[in-house]
């Protein structure tokens, strides 16, 4: 599985904020006869269809490549939206293999009505299966204008056409939610006082100490520092040093954000293998779990959840369970607590994504649509701040309350009540963030999102967070991290659509990356440390390193120049 | 030579050295195949977020229902539950008679096409077209949004029919002589004769069909999924599965709680794939003992006489 | 109990001669017609149509386009494949997994049988039975995990191991390169040795009794019967078991594998098919995929032509 593919679909859903696709769809031979051809279509259309009214009820269908419960045909939400304009949505969630499932979609050549085709945008678009919707919305959608306005050339494919609306447009006050980070349990920043930890240096010692001090927790070893491995979920291991070094969640090369310059870091001596050589004294000092490079994704989970593990590299989204099970067996101080560590003091942390959105992901219409103009119709009404707090939020007084100084607030009764996995799916069928939408604040100043609403984040935190918040002297935890740098307007790399050959290499350079670096890190020697990593430069170097940096550092140009 | 005789005088006494190893043997093969069943069912009937904590047991640590509560509330999984069973058996009957039926032509030694077609069969075993060719001919056949797309592509598959003739090459073939010499065509000997001579064979095969069918999941996914009226219980589980994953906290709004904010209740991947492995199988083994005693009992079916 | 039954029927065919004597006789098998051909038919539409999909693999094939107005390339997919650093790698793999497979496989499923075949007690003998194939219901993933948590520092294996002071330390065998290949073919065996013996039990549910009681007349041991009655009956089923399995020689799987690596033994796990997994389908390139699929299925039946041959040969059956 690719680690992209793989990571974007958990992403996506767990943390509903970042994804992938730029807007360079694969070149080739057809691209411009086959956009004309669609362009037609999409005019063709719109002259006959626009003389229908809106009021008449039709059904529109939806696939999501985003797998996820079963949506029910009736939810309170939607029944609402139904009532207000006519449209019902039915809809196909992915099962199985994407690639499978949009091969013989494609092959086929009959599409759904609507598609949100995730990372897989640029399989559909070549296929001519896509239809553009740019006149659409200049002409039915004053919402979708306003919305993606200060996105509009930047969301445009290679041939020029807008194809998807990406979701979590960034607005007024963007978010800000910690994805990567190094992790401290908290019971450990309790215990040594609460110290400022900054640099990596500085987080081994507290672990040392605490492991010193206290080798068993509940009557099992303790772990001082945690690696998960496993498949395509390697990427903790690979690319944690980015962050050390001041780079952000880019991937594989980091930016300088001045100049727009990239540096290849995977086999670079100043960042990986000074981080691989740390990891390798840390081996050797016995502060490395000895299962961390044999054991899968479950067990990962087991470990963090018994409250042995003092520390790891990891992203928020992929040990939700682990801090759940910790949770509920009231371990509250055995949770975790995100720490932006750097090499040394004087690297600037830059943990935080910029706002951006996933240029070329989100809401598709198909070529087989059976009514474009009330489909875009319908979106942009959806899309509008009236509905997207009815999509968000609820309906007021019934599903959340407006305080005196028009704060949008829960109850705890409500707050409880939205945990369950039944009420949200009878609700919002957990599928109304897949149409166009905001992140950020309403101009009112509340958040789109009541998962984002700063008191809905305090209800959240324990007397323990309260505590180390207070010692650190801030309110939330993303205070504690320096904002996103909003000159990386190409944020991020990763998002940089790759063509057939890159594809190669990054997977090839993956299979060198689950190879050489554990290697590196149980070596038994410094001589055996070093035989593996310059083995390992060798092999990454007889890919075509350089042909992946220019295409990258000319795509990262355009970004920075014209977005 | 000694140990000849050893074993001759051994294997007249009622409980030999070697019944006792045997026994002993088939009991630790029993211990460690039935592990995995019994962790399995308790996993299934334990909290999902305790099961996280090390699923090393065979007893629910926290007992639960829950999560077989959410998968039996989807009312779609009994709908898919009932295609399930229809397919399975009627995909069954349809299969064994026709890989049976074949396997007799083939195994006619007169029969002329017999190399050829048992060729053509074998090949198939080895090669495929691939998924864009395969279902382009199965949508231009008519067979997407339909029930038959379960029972007409694998209706005779190449390995059942090569065993099923080599179980019917095995029958004494003055039983078909003499059958044929008292006026009986090859249809009447295939029903009359082979059939009832088979019936371990046609258990076996029976048996593959059966669970191939049951766990087919694929066609559903490339060929029926846009008609839940034709969806099968591996698919939904399937998709049980795949939401797992994504479904601690509740809705998209308050996805970004996740961090801090979980329920006791919620499902977790390891712990709706024992509900589901528990749900998926047992009615499968339910069938088991019907066709088991066809080939336990031994040495009496093929007793008949020639 | 007739052994060379078909060796037997295949003897004395002059070529040309026979035509028109042939034809006659197809016109007495009507009926044997009439049962079969309905069927050929069915596989030609069914496998063999498709295969204009291997054409794929000599274009730069585009998703959605009609097959004949894509560019052709050639071998290039072909070459792509064979000069791949890692090709010789995961073809050693996969060479290695299935020939251990087999052997186990084969072994293991026959001497189950015997052994339940040998148990008196037809209620032990059921229930042992069923119990033994409850594995091969449980899919890869769940029986992975398993097997993961059974071999860990903790697990049941290192504590036994400990406690019969076998080692001094536990041992972590799931990331042992050189013992990945075996760890396969054993905890195959685990899943699909149950599974495998109903085969063989139902052809010995077929031997004719009277053979045994002949046996016994002349005094034949429980061992004796099992070497001269009950192998040789059986012998036709696993000549014909073998060779098809010898043409699965590249299928040695992935998800086992996939599932069971670690970083730590990544070069002895990669088989054929997650190779073309991650490298093919995976980034939608459904033209090497092709390619791959095809070198497969040509290793396949070349195998599988040399195994028919030979067991020809050895007057044994075999399978067209």
């Amino acid at each position: 599985m690719s680690k992209f593919k793989a990571f974007t679909s958990l992403l996506l859903t767990a943390v509903m904020s970042v994804t992938l696709l730029s807007a360079c769809a694969s070149n080739n031979g057809n691209e411009p006869a086959k956009s004309n051809e669609s362009s037609n279509t999409s005019t063709n259309v719109t002259e006959t269809n626009a003389v229908k009214t809106n009021e008449e009820p039709i059904t529109l269908t939806y696939f999501l490549n985003a797998p996820g419960d079963n949506v029910p045909e009736h939810f309170k939400i939607a029944d609402l939206i139904t009532e207000k304009t006519g449209v019902t949505v039915k809809y196909e969630r992915l099962v199985g293999e994407i690639e499978q499932k949009l091969g013989v979609m494609i092959a086929g050549g009959e599409y759904p009505d609507m598609i949100y085709p995730g990372d897989k945008a640029h399989m559909l678009i070549d296929a001519g299966a896509l239809l553009p919707l740019e006149d659409l919305i200049e002409e039915h959608a004053p919402n979708l204008k306003k919305l993606y306005a200060n996105y509009w050339e930047r969301m445009k494919a290679t041939d020029g056409h807008i194809y998807s609306l990406p979701n979590s447009v960034p607005t007024g006050q963007p978010n800000r939610a910690i994805s990567p980070a190094f992790w401290i349990q908290k019971e450990v920043l309790k215990d040594a006082g609460y110290p400022k930890i900054t640099t990596f240096d500085q987080y081994v010692d507290v672990l040392k100490n605490y492991v010193q001090k206290y080798p068993q927790i509940d009557g099992q070893d303790t772990i001082p520092f945690e690696i998960l491995t496993y498949d395509w979920r390697l990427f903790t291991l690979t690319t944690a040093m980015q962050f050390l070094a001041g780079g952000p969640n880019d991937s594989r090369a980091m930016v300088n954000p001045e100049t727009g310059e990239l540096t290849f870091y995977q086999t670079d001596e100043k960042i990986s293998k000074r981080y691989y050589e740390k990891l390798n004294e840390m081996w050797n000092e016995g502060l490395i779990d000895k299962e961390a490079f044999v054991m899968n994704y479950d067990q990962y989970l087991a470990k963090l959840s018994s409250g042995r593990v003092l520390g790891m590299h990891d992203q928020t989204w992929q040990f939700q369970d682990a801090t759940a099970a910790l949770k509920q067996q009231d371990k509250l101080d055995r949770m975790f607590a995100p720490l932006q560590l750097t090499f040394d003091e004087s690297i600037k942390a830059d943990y935080m994504d910029v706002p951006s959105i996933n240029y070329g992901n989100g809401w598709s219409m198909s070529v087989d649509n059976k009514d474009p103009v009330r489909t875009i119709k319908f979106i942009d009404t959806l899309a509008s701040d009236e509905m997207q707090i009815l999509r968000s939020w609820g309906v007021k007084d019934e599903d959340y309350k407006v305080d005196e100084n028009g704060r949008f607030i829960r109850t705890p009764e409500q707050r409880k009540w939205f945990e369950s996995n039944e009420n949200a799916l009878g609700w919002d069928g957990k599928i109304m963030w897949f149409f166009p939408n905001a992140s950020g604040t309403l101009p009112d100043g509340n958040n789109y999102w009541p998962g984002e609403q700063p008191e809905e984040i305090v209800a959240n935190y324990t007397e323990t967070d309260k505590k180390i918040l207070e010692a650190y002297g801030v309110k939330t935890y993303p205070e504690l991290f320096n904002p996103g740098n909003t000159k990386r307007k190409y944020f991020p790399i990763w998002s940089i659509e790759l063509t057939e050959d890159l594809k190669i290499f990054d997977q090839k350079l993956n299979d060198l990356n689950k190879k050489y670096p554990p290697q590196m890190v149980v070596a038994k020697s410094k001589e055996q440390f070093n035989e593996y990593w310059d083995e390992y430069v060798t092999s990454v170097n007889k890919l075509d390193v350089k042909g992946w940096m220019d295409y990258h550092s000319a795509e990262v140009k355009k970004r920075q120049e014209n977005w | 030579m000694k140990s000849v005789m050893l074993n001759r005088r051994m294997g007249r006494s009622r409980f030999s050295v070697f019944d006792t190893l045997n026994i002993t043997a088939l009991l630790a093969l029993m211990v460690v195949t039935l592990y995995p069943f019994v962790n399995m069912a308790a996993v299934s009937l334990n909290q999902a977020v305790d099961t996280t904590l090390g699923s090393n047991f065979i007893w629910p640590r926290k007992f639960t229902l829950y999560n077989y509560k959410v998968i039996l509330k989807d009312s779609i999984i009994y709908q898919a539950f009932m295609i399930s069973v229809l397919r399975t058996v009627v995909g069954t009957f349809t299969s064994v008679f026709c890989t049976a039926m074949l396997a007799y032509t083939l195994s006619r030694k007169e029969y002329i096409l017999r190399s050829p077609i048992s060729m053509i069969f074998v090949f198939t075993m080895y090669f495929s077209g691939g998924l864009i060719p395969v279902f382009m001919l199965i949508k231009s056949l008519g067979l997407t949004n339909s029930f038959w797309v379960y029972i007409i592509p694998g209706l005779v598959s190449a390995f059942n029919l090569i065993i099923m003739r080599s179980f019917i090459d095995g029958l004494p073939e003055d039983l078909v002589e003499s059958a044929k010499i008292d006026g009986a065509n090859d249809f009447t000997v295939f029903i009359r004769v082979v059939l009832p001579l088979c019936m371990p064979a046609i258990a076996t095969v029976s048996l593959f069909v059966a669970v191939g069918q049951w766990n087919s999941w694929i066609d559903t996914f490339l060929y029926n999924s846009a008609n839940s009226n034709l969806s099968t219980l591996q698919y939904e589980l399937l998709k049980k599965i795949q939401s797992a994953n994504l479904s601690i906290g509740g809705s998209a709004t308050s996805a970004f709680l996740n961090q801090q904010n979980a329920q006791a209740n919620m499902v977790t991947p390891v712990s709706m794939r024992a509900a589901i492995t528990m749900l998926a199988t047992v009615p499968i083994l339910l069938v088991y003992p019907f066709l088991q005693k066809y080939f336990i009992k031994g040495m009496t079916l093929g007793g008949v006489k020639e | 109990m007739e052994l060379k039954i078909e060796s037997a029927s295949m003897k004395h065919k002059p070529k040309q001669s026979q035509f028109v004597a042939d034809l006659k006789r197809l016109r007495r098998q009507k009926l044997l017609l009439l049962m079969s051909i309905p069927f050929v038919i069915y596989v030609i539409v069914f496998s063999y149509l498709p295969l204009w999909g291997w054409l794929m693999a000599f274009q730069k094939y585009k998703l959605g386009s009609n097959i004949m107005n894509n560019e052709w390339v050639g071998l290039k997919y072909f070459r792509e494949l064979f000069q791949d650093d890692m090709f010789m790698h995961v073809l050693r793999n996969t060479l290695a997994m299935s020939i251990i497979n087999l052997v186990f496989g084969f072994v293991s499923s026959i001497v189950l049988a015997l052994m339940l075949n040998e148990v008196r007690k037809v209620f032990f003998k059921r229930i042992v039975q069923t119990v033994s194939y409850l594995p091969h219901f449980i899919s890869w993933v769940v029986a992975a995990n398993l097997i993961m948590t059974i071999f860990s520092l903790d697990g049941v294996v290192n504590t036994i191991l400990l406690k019969l002071h076998l080692i001094s330390e536990p041992i972590l065998l799931m990331s042992e390169p050189k013992a990945f290949w075996w760890m396969i073919g054993l905890t195959n065996v685990w899943k699909e040795v149950g599974w495998n013996a109903i085969i063989y039990l139902a052809a010995m549910a077929m031997i004719n009794p009277s053979l045994y009681e002949a046996a016994e007349m002349d005094g034949a041991g429980r061992f004796r019967k099992m070497w001269s009655i009950t192998l040789p009956s059986m012998l036709p089923l696993i000549v014909i078991l073998l060779i098809m399995n010898i043409g699965r020689i590249l299928d040695a799987g992935f998800e086992q594998q996939y599932l069971l690596m670690n970083t730590m033994v990544v070069d002895y796990a990669q088989t054929i098919d997650i190779f073309v997994l991650k490298y093919g389908i995976n980034l939608s390139r459904y033209s090497f995929a092709t390619a791959a699929g095809i070198f497969k299925s040509v290793i396949s039946i070349i195998l599988l032509v040399m195994a028919n041959q030979f067991a020809k040969r050895m007057g044994q059956s075999r399978l067209y």
